[in-house]
């Protein structure tokens, strides 16, 4: 071969080779450029994992040592059915140690079937079960009456009272309605 | 020096001495090509490995965020619940408190009739009372305007009760929050 025909031999070789690395250097760029956005991202979805993951830990945390505990207590608190007896027998018992007498205690018609949370309506975040009945006593009975009731461990609200005095001669009339509060 | 090869020869000659000049370019660029390759090679693994490290890490954390699902429902719920609590609260009435105000405003010998309490602060309350002189009628309406709890009393109606005593009729208007 002759050494003007290997030249332009290695002239082509040199230019090929040249437009190859050229197209090479541009993929391997652009490849970079893909990996590095997604490993980014991916960074970016690993830190937020690892919050998340982090956070869920400690609240798990403290969820198991400082709510569980009090669970069964929330629960009495607030129960998730109305618990009719249960809050019924609990009035009857106050009045009575208070020295009062219950004389009527009435609940709302239920609309439709009965079920754990007929007879309630909402009231805020929770489900009320308005009690209204009447009791018979001194004022102080009711005082010691109406204490009792404000430190039940079942969330109730006295949403009204009335006193009277017909007659003199005979104990005070008290009609008052409570909310028993319940919470599904 | 005179050269005296033919002219075809000299042309051979030149070319060999271009061939030699482009082959140290050849093997320049190739060096500097496989350098490069390797760099970039070793980049683009690097990030791929990394890439797959994350990936199968952020898995393994949704995985682990997934598994909490029932802890975050059962959270959920008691979170909802506690929220109840507060309203609840919110609107707890505690008439024991506010009857033994009532009282303590009370002149003696005037004792309440009637009252309804609703722990409303945006309706009036009427409260009818026995009083055993006019005066003291008049001594209970100005005790209990002067009552931390009461906005305002006005006096309805005054009226022979029997026995030189006399009931009244007062319309009270609680403030604001300390109807409850």
């Amino acid at each position: 071969m002759s050494p003007k025909k290997f030249f332009f031999i290695l002239l082509g070789g040199l230019s090929v080779l040249i437009l190859a690395s050229g197209s090479g250097y541009y993929f391997a760029l652009g490849n970079i450029k893909t990996t590095s956005t997604k490993l980014s991202q991916q960074l970016a979805d690993q830190s937020s994992a690892s919050t998340t993951l982090d956070q869920l830990t400690k609240l798990q945390y403290q969820y198991n040592h400082e709510i569980k505990p009090i669970i069964p207590l929330i629960d009495a608190a607030l129960p998730r059915t109305k618990n009719q007896t249960a809050i019924l027998a609990q009035l009857q018992n106050l009045a009575g140690s208070a020295g009062l007498s219950l004389t009527s205690v009435a609940f709302p018609s239920p609309v439709g079937l009965p079920t754990n949370t007929s007879q309630t309506v909402q009231t805020g975040a929770a489900l009320a079960l308005p009690i209204t009945f009447q009791l018979q006593g001194t004022y102080q009975q009711l005082q010691t009456f109406l204490t009792s009731v404000e430190n039940l461990n079942r969330f109730t609200n006295v949403t009204n009272l009335a006193i009277s005095r017909p007659d003199k001669s005979k104990p005070i009339v008290y009609s008052m309605t409570v909310n028993a509060y319940v919470k599904p | 020096m005179i050269n005296l090869l033919p002219p075809n020869l000299k042309e051979q000659v030149r070319f060999a001495k271009l061939n030699r000049l482009a082959l140290r370019y050849l093997r320049f660029t190739v060096v500097i090509i496989v350098v490069l390759g390797v760099i970039f090679g070793g980049t683009i693994f690097y990030l791929n490995v990394q890439a797959n490290t994350v990936s199968k890490d952020v898995a393994q954390k949704q995985l682990d965020i997934a598994a909490t699902a029932a802890f975050q429902a059962q959270a959920n719920d008691i979170s909802l619940r506690l929220s109840a609590i507060k309203y609840i609260q919110a609107q707890q009435t505690h008439f024991s408190t506010l009857l033994n105000d009532l009282a303590k405003a009370l002149p003696t010998g005037v004792s309440i009739d009637s009252i309804t309490l609703t722990g409303s602060d945006k309706t009036a309350v009427k409260i009818n009372v026995t009083a055993p002189s006019y005066n003291q009628v008049l001594a209970f309406r100005d005790v209990f305007a002067q009552s931390p709890r009461i906005a305002g009393v006005d006096l309805e109606s005054i009226g022979p009760a029997g026995g030189g005593s006399f009931q009244a009729s007062v319309v009270i208007a609680f403030k604001p929050g300390e109807a409850k």
